[in-house]
């Protein structure tokens, strides 16, 4: 009888496990919610457990920084030389942007706050390249934000809990970035394939990639704003592949971006012509 | 026959949900952030070690439904596809669960043998069942050095789990 009754239980498991990899593939909304509501549970453990992890790599880090104080400071100083110099130039950009924009009643783009998450799980194995941050709903953070580590694109959210939000990295097989090349401005798709290096597809007809291009988001279909680094082209064996610029093994925190893609135009209301000044 | 009755008290609660205990927690350390280069991608494969090795020497302590259970909360860890890891873990529990007498108090290098037969059956399995799901051919590199790692390092989860069953066993 019990030998009968563990048989049933588990030709029953099997069905309920072969019945959820389908379901999962048709209804993957509800998926994504029962997903988010176990980040949420298992966010506090992972939180705990990868504390001390953080703890060693920073002291690790910190005795490294000691051993190279001086060489760094050098560094540091003369980066600082060369930063000011850029911020007088970006602070003079800036204005003129400002300026030119009013000129032509152009809509900002609706980057609000910033949302900053630490890494606490990376999960996916050869599967899914997907980490896990401690930040949901409940700080603002929403399913398809654009996803960024302070300066280069890492993914987007993919699933977003209460308290845990999961971001599917550009190099998963799922993950689609509109991009562009910063050299000549052509449009195409970055996509993962699980492996380190993805590759851009529907590149148009003519366009050329070269090695050492540096891929930028396009700002296309409003889920990434525009011109954030992503990678750059490098040759491999399998021919011109993307290395993403973010360092994926040392990401401790992300930074989630919430952007909303500036509205269309409104027709422009009759009134006073723009006068130019004439010179 | 004489039945084993369950145990009720809290040193037999507590060899009871240790074996479950000890999955669920390898589980979450796969699922832990270590900063190491590519780490994350081929990180060894620690939940299915525990299922292994209670299968074979506490399998009271493991039914199916737990295994199940295992298997479906690193299924939501990794967020690919649901199932895929139940399902897994489910069929090891059971196939080895039915040949634990060629393991069980056996020299350690047939444990670890029959731990890298496992181990390269489910990732072969589970690279096909991901790939069929995804429609798209997944890098079995990964999967192939993920193996190895796995096998290596599988000594050290059967010396912790050792210590566990020293506790657990009566």
């Amino acid at each position: 009888m019990r030998f009968w009754g563990q048989r049933f239980s588990l030709l029953l498991l099997i069905a309920v496990a072969i019945g959820l990899l389908i379901f999962s593939r048709t209804d993957t909304d509800t998926v994504d919610r029962v997903e988010a509501v176990a980040h949420d549970a298992g966010a506090p453990f992972l939180d705990m457990l990868s504390r001390p992890i953080d703890g060693l790599q920073s002291l690790i880090g910190s005795l490294r920084s000691l051993v190279d104080l001086q060489a760094e400071n050098e560094s540091l100083k003369e980066e600082m030389q060369r930063l000011r110099g850029w911020e007088a130039v970006a602070r003079r950009l800036d204005h003129e942007n400002q300026v030119l924009r009013s000129f032509l009643n152009a809509k900002t783009e609706g980057l609000g706050p910033v949302i900053a998450g630490r890494v606490i799980g990376d999960a996916g194995g050869p599967y899914v390249r997907a980490v896990l941050v401690n930040a949901g709903s409940q700080q603002g953070v929403a399913k398809g934000q654009a996803v960024t580590d302070g300066r280069y694109v890492i993914g987007q959210v993919i699933t977003a809990g209460r308290l845990s939000a999961r971001i599917l990295l550009i190099t998963d097989l799922n993950s689609r970035v509109p991009v562009m090349i910063e050299r000549s401005g052509d449009r195409a798709i970055l996509a993962g394939d699980n492996s380190p290096l993805p590759s851009l597809k529907f590149l148009p007809v003519g366009a050329e990639l070269q090695e050492g291009d540096r891929i930028l988001t396009s700002g296309d279909g409003g889920v990434f704003p525009a011109r954030l680094p992503v990678g750059e082209a490098v040759i491999t064996p399998d021919g011109l592949k993307i290395r993403p610029l973010v360092d994926f093994a040392r990401l401790e925190y992300a930074l989630i971006l919430d952007y909303h893609f500036p509205e269309l135009r409104e027709p422009v209301e009759e009134g006073p012509a723009l006068e130019v000044a004439a010179p | 026959m004489r039945q084993r009755t369950a145990d009720w008290s809290i040193e037999g609660t507590i060899k009871a949900v240790l074996p479950g205990l000890s999955a669920f927690l390898c589980v979450m350390l796969t699922a832990v952030p270590y900063g190491v280069p590519q780490l994350s991608i081929v990180m060894p494969w620690l939940g299915i070690m525990p299922i292994y090795y209670w299968s074979i020497h506490e399998p009271r302590y493991l039914p199916y439904w737990l295994a199940f259970l295992v298997g479906l909360w690193q299924d939501m860890l990794t967020g690919g596809a649901l199932g895929l890891f139940a399902l897994i873990f489910l069929l090891v529990r059971h196939f080895v669960g039915r040949q634990r007498l060629l393991f069980f108090k056996k020299p350690f290098l047939v444990g670890w043998c029959g731990m890298a037969l496992v181990l390269m059956g489910a990732s072969a399995g589970g690279w096909l069942l991901a790939s069929l799901y995804e429609g798209a051919l997944l890098p079995a590199s990964a999967f192939v050095v993920q193996t190895m790692l796995s096998i290596m390092i599988y000594p050290l989860i059967a010396w912790a789990m050792g210590g566990l069953w020293l506790v657990v066993s009566d």
